[in-house]
């Protein structure tokens, strides 16, 4: 087990943001679009655009969209790399619940393959 | 676009349902292979725990118990408690034996799903265990006059 790294922690954050459905359709509408502002996202949508800049504002906080000042409004592009950082994590903690599931098995089965985790 | 932020493994076991529940269930069985010592009297709600694994500390908090059948906890890296993750090991019949399944949901709100209204009353709700759990030695410390 390895403690927690800045990777990890951008890992929750990425995974806090995407866990309203509201704003995983939003980050996946601002990758469908490119450059989009909360304007042409509300046009779209039964949601105000005051919800739609919050969302993109907890979106923008994850790392998992960039903001550019156009004129006066935001203009906003996914940005792919924080995603790296949740399968990371997805994958680190998976291999820590392999070793455990092993040990678990060898205890029962005295290390016998049926008892290999999946 | 779905992304799960949880983590799910299982493991077939050739024992039947009883004889996995104590490796689940109580904690002598869950220490040894959850990590490399587990310090928790009992598997029950609201029991508060430390696991130790190489040089990693994680803290735990039991939050649900359905005996014979899985137990869920919530458990952070001593260091990070923000970064709290909920996990469930939940036992299942299969064919000649039993299944063991696991899931960690990574959650920056996996306080909320157990009661608490932020992580630091988590935190502060374990620490109040352990304090009792300290006194409590020191009062048998002190009935036994072996307190040094």
């Amino acid at each position: 087990m390895t403690k927690p790294t800045a990777a990890d922690r951008r890992a929750a954050a990425v995974f806090d943001a995407l866990g309203e459905p509201t704003r995983r359709e939003l980050f996946a509408a601002v990758g469908a679009r490119g450059p989009v502002t909360a304007t042409e996202l509300a046009a779209d949508r039964a949601v105000s655009r005051q919800a739609i800049v919050k969302h993109l504002q907890v979106l923008a906080g994850a790392g998992l969209v960039h903001a550019e000042k156009v004129g006066r409004e935001q203009r906003y592009t996914v940005v792919a790399a924080p995603l790296e950082d949740a399968a990371t994590w997805m994958a680190s903690v998976g291999s820590a619940w392999d070793k455990r599931l092993a040990k678990l098995a060898e205890r029962h089965t005295g290390g016998a393959a049926r008892g290999a985790p999946r | 676009m779905e992304l799960a932020a949880s983590v799910s493994r299982s493991v077939d076991l050739p024992i039947s349902l009883d004889e996995a529940w104590a490796s689940i269930g109580e904690a002598k069985g869950l220490a040894g292979w959850l990590g490399d010592s587990l310090e928790l009297e009992v598997v029950a709600p609201g029991v508060a725990g430390l696991l130790r694994d190489g040089d990693a500390v994680r803290r735990l908090v039991v939050t649900e118990v359905d005996a014979g059948r899985s137990i869920g906890f919530v458990w952070w890296d001593e260091a990070s408690p923000q970064e709290a993750s909920v996990v469930t090991i939940a036992l299942t019949p299969g064919e000649g034996g039993t299944t063991v399944t696991v899931t960690e949901r990574l959650a920056g709100a996996a306080h909320a799903s157990i009661g608490f209204a932020s992580i630091d009353d988590l935190v502060g709700a374990a620490d109040a265990a352990w304090d009792q759990r300290l006194q409590a030695l020191v009062g048998a410390c002190a009935l036994a006059d072996a307190c040094v």
